[in-house]
């Protein structure tokens, strides 16, 4: 249990790490549609492919904080009856609903990793259209948000089997 | 087992979980996953989570809701929100509600500037909710009026959503955008007047505050510029040509945080909390959106919002009553699903049979717009209900309570809209056609 | 009983569009038919309007078997396709307004992958090709001062995607990502002066009402292959792959017909309005003279990836064009 306190207080670096990350690619794509829109209406010369960069970032911005709001358990769920059942009850539940995310965003860092790798083998229409950039690293960056989701929810399903135990 | 059965049990299922208290994008993800693995097999199941999961995390369309949740969150830290609701409570607190009627308006200033209604939701939540709470009303309230008066974000223009049906039914956008004008400040009044009659039966919901001399008001008008700012900003580049509607959350975070720095209201570190704090909102709901997205593909294969629209199309009833039974299906619909993806099945089924019975295509756009607005807050299922209990500290129970009240506000004001077509249409059609 | 059961085949065939758009209407009637006509051994359900899948993952989508059949565009997918993105060059393409026209453009792609083992290996990941429909070509419409030629361009803020983004940079425009169903809002507020778009497009989305002039310069077409699962493919009795091909031809001409009917509705209404503008002779070399530059490009292209004949597929198919325009 020790040791399993101080993997997961390293995951809880990494997540927030992530998210870190995730809001400062947040600040860039401000920047850039700011750019993109004072490049094209006051100077004529619009930022090459903004759009599709945006739409790019939002894999990191959007999810690379997964990790972080399981974390803070800012993931919504509704807790209506489940206020009103026993403890025991509830801590089922939470398992439950632990092992299900876990199953789900397992699947999505593992589908993810092997279109990445696909993408990455293609031998062409593997780029984007305007900006002709690889699909695949950002395609590989949703697969490790995805996986440190499911890695936070281990975590906790850990914990809470734990507690199980202990009672 | 047959597509229909596998989404009848997908769909029970469900609506369980979910009340039982797991996580809503987990369910969505899963029960999505094996409803799509049971009807098209494993293999494409697999592989729809990986093509959905990045097709919807990249999309450029929602990158526009994280970057208005970023210019609320400046909103909310300097002191840009705040000094708003200040003058607000000056102007109008001592009249009970005041505070939470000036939001309605507020919502419907702020959807002139956002396209999406999730995104008002959340962005209005950020910075109207903590406000409300300051001057003491009570969250129900100020939860339900946020919920609902986000939806705004898509009948005032420019909106997604009659995108969305200009798309599916070939209308001409534009008119589509000025039909929603007259409707869309309709229900602002309409939100004003529930929560008059909710606070005349209930006046502990929202205590008025003294009374302030004129003198008094008029010197707070000078708390108004750091907003008003902020909307002439958006509103002006949007209808000045100066950038699109999917742009304007980029500028207008950008805005406010050189509002808030010029006034010395941001700090390095708060600066850097909002946007950690934008990302956590942000990955809980893209993780909405790829469950949503997920969820509606298995919908889909099950063929029920196809088999139920040419239920509909081939009853042969007369055509108010086809109307209400569409009606009533989109509010059940919308209770369990992402009104969005009925709405994309549904409105090519429907929309031609409506147009045939000689129902004016610009006022059924906008009543479906408006069955859209429902559906993303009519409980169980609804997404601004969701994304909003992501940013306010109620729990989502309360959520549900709350908006009820709108929802039946909402109900009496498409009946208004459909005893009155011209209310939608009479706007597009002094449009001058060249 | 069982094994009758196990034979039916059901196929699910998404499309990006609303079921009653000209280039679909036939897909959709042929839908219905294979189903009538092969006694439900095979079942084609419709997934219009992007229910199933975008236009953008539907190439993932048909390859996994998500979807069974996906009409895609040769436009959106230029960098998978790049022979058959042919259609989307600008001023090599085929006319739009007649059924023949656009009969003689869907035979000219099928004979090219008959005559052109490069061009069929872009299908080879799929089952038979048997299914094309052409899309109308794009046209640049514009606000305030009329564009004539290349030189006007410069300077102006002008909507566009793929390929005719490119050119315009290079004329010295600010390009801005731009596509139908948004390009009205663009135009109208000012966002853009200009924007490419398909002259169906133009009547569909009723990009005239925030528009003054069309130039009558063909700025490219498009291609939409219809696409089916290999392994759905192979599993439908030779006898019903019949049919479905058969019908596959009345289904294109039905699209075909529909859409040269929606093509000349447009252009009267454009002449009606007063808003098109007729290339004379030198301004059409103009805009030729740039065209050029464009084919060569993708000549050099496809050469570069190793296909020798690049130079002939492309005067092959631009001396169809030529012929149709005739
Ligand atoms: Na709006
Ligand atoms: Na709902």
């Amino acid at each position: 249990m020790k040791l399993f306190t101080k993997v997961e207080r390293g995951l809880k670096s990494i997540s927030t790490g992530l998210a870190m990350i995730a809001a400062i690619v947040l600040a860039a794509m401000m920047l850039l549609t700011v750019a993109d829109v004072v490049g094209r209406y006051f100077f004529n010369h619009p930022i090459k492919g903004t759009w599709e960069l945006v739409g790019l970032l939002l894999v990191c911005a959007g999810t690379w904080g997964l990790g972080y709001c399981q974390m803070e358990k800012a993931h919504i769920s509704i807790t209506i009856l489940l206020e009103r059942f026993s403890k025991r009850v509830k801590l089922m539940i939470n398992i439950m609903a632990t092992f299900l995310g876990l199953v789900g965003f397992s699947l999505i860092s593992w589908q993810m990793f092997l279109l990445a790798k696909k993408y990455f083998l293609l031998p062409r229409g593997n780029v984007t259209d305007t900006l002709e950039l690889p699909y695949s690293p950002f395609m590989l960056s949703l697969s490790i948000s995805a996986g440190m989701m499911a890695l936070m929810l281990l975590a906790n399903l850990i914990r809470s089997l734990a507690e199980v135990r202990r009672k | 087992m047959n597509p229909v059965g596998a989404g009848l049990a997908g769909f029970a299922l469900m609506i369980l979980l979910i009340l039982l208290g797991v996580n809503v994008a987990f369910v969505l993800i899963l029960l999505g996953f094996v409803g799509m693995a049971i009807i098209m097999g494993v293999e494409p199941a697999l592989s729809s989570l990986a093509i959905i999961s990045f097709e919807r995390a990249s999309s450029y369309d929602f990158a526009v809701a994280p970057l208005f949740l970023l210019m609320s969150a400046f909103v909310s830290r300097s002191n840009i929100g705040k000094e708003a609701y200040e003058l607000a409570r000056k102007w109008v607190g001592q009249f009970r509600g005041g505070l939470a009627m000036a939001t309605s308006v507020a919502c419907g200033i702020f959807a002139a500037c956002c396209g999406s209604s999730l995104a008002e939701a959340l962005a209005m939540g950020k910075i109207a909710y903590p406000e409300m709470k300051r001057h003491n009303y009570d969250s129900k309230l100020s939860v339900g009026i946020i919920a609902a008066g986000g939806t705004l974000g898509i009948l005032i223009p420019p909106s997604m959503g009659f995108i969305l049906v200009g798309i599916l039914t070939q209308l001409s956008i534009g008119k589509l955008f000025i039909a929603g004008i007259i409707p869309g400040i309709l229900e602002v009044i309409f939100y004003m007047m529930t929560i008059y009659l909710l606070c005349k039966f209930n006046p502990q919901l929202a205590p008025p505050t003294p009374p302030i001399p004129l003198r008094q008001k008029l010197g707070s008008l000078k708390l108004s510029w750091p907003v008003l700012l902020l909307f002439v900003l958006v509103i002006g580049g949007i209808y000045g040509g100066v950038f699109t509607p999917t742009e304007a959350g980029g500028i207008g975070a950008f805005g406010a945080l050189i509002i808030s720095l010029s006034r010395r209201q941001l700090t390095g570190k708060t600066f850097y909390a909002c946007l950690l704090d934008t990302a956590k909102t942000s990955a809980m709901m893209i993780a909405l959106i790829l469950g949503a997205f997920i969820f509606n593909q298995f919908l889909a294969v099950t063929r029920i919002p196809f088999v139920a629209s040419e239920w509909i199309v081939g009853l042969g009833l007369n055509k108010y009553i086809i109307l209400t039974i569409i009606i009533i299906m989109y509010i059940i619909l919308g209770m369990i699903f992402d009104i969005y993806a009925i709405m994309i099945v549904t409105i090519p089924i429907i929309f031609p049979t409506m147009i045939a019975f000689g129902f004016s295509p610009i006022w059924y756009s906008v009543i479906m717009v408006r069955m859209i607005e429902i559906g993303l807050v009519t409980p169980p299922f609804g997404m601004n209900l969701f994304g909003l209990a992501g940013v306010v500290d109620v729990p989502i129970g309360t959520l549900y309570k709350g908006v009820i009240p709108f929802v039946i506000a909402d109900l009496c004001h498409v009946a208004l809209l459909i005893a009155i077509p011209s209310l939608s249409t009479f706007l597009p059609e002094m449009m001058i056609s060249k | 009983d069982k094994a009758s059961a196990q034979k039916q085949i059901v196929i699910r065939y998404g499309t990006d569009l609303p079921p009653h758009m000209p280039p679909v209407v036939g897909q959709h009637w042929w839908a219905e038919e294979v189903t009538k006509r092969t006694e439900g051994r095979v079942t084609v359900q419709m997934y219009p309007a992007s229910s199933l899948s975008t236009q953008a993952a539907a190439l993932q989508n048909v390859l996994t078997g998500v979807c069974d059949m996906y009409m895609l565009s040769t436009g959106v997918h230029r960098k998978s396709f790049q022979i058959s993105a042919l259609t989307v060059l600008p001023g090599a393409g085929f006319p739009d307004d007649t059924l023949e026209a656009n009969t003689a453009h869907m035979n000219t792609f099928f004979e090219l992958l008959k005559r052109y083992p490069a061009a069929a290996a872009e299908y080879k990941d799929f089952g038979e090709l048997f299914f094309y429909v052409i899309y109308s070509q794009s046209y640049l419409v514009c606000k305030g001062k009329p564009i004539r030629v290349p030189a006007d361009v410069k300077g102006m803020k002008i909507g566009s995607s793929g390929i005719r983004m490119d050119l315009m940079a290079k004329l010295g425009a600010a390009p801005v990502m731009d596509l139908p169903p948004k390009a009205y809002e663009k135009l109208q507020t000012g966002v853009t002066q200009a924007t490419f778009a398909a002259i169906s497009a133009v009547y569909d989305f009723k990009l005239y009402e925030v528009s003054d002039y069309i130039l009558d310069i063909p700025f490219g077409g498009g291609g939409h292959p219809i696409v089916i699962n290999k392994g759905t493919w192979n599993k439908i009795s030779p006898q019903d792959q019949k049919i479905m091909k058969e019908l596959a031809m009345e289904g294109a001409r039905r699209s075909h017909q529909a859409l040269a009917d929606l093509n000349r509705r447009s252009w009267k209404e454009m002449t009606d309005r007063g808003m098109k503008i007729t290339a004379n002779k030198e301004e059409r070399r103009l805009w030729e003279d740039q065209f050029k530059g464009l084919w060569e490009e993708w000549i050099k292209e496809i050469e570069a990836s190793g296909v020798k004949e690049a130079r002939e597929i492309f005067n092959f198919w631009k001396d169809s064009a030529d012929r149709a325009w005739k």
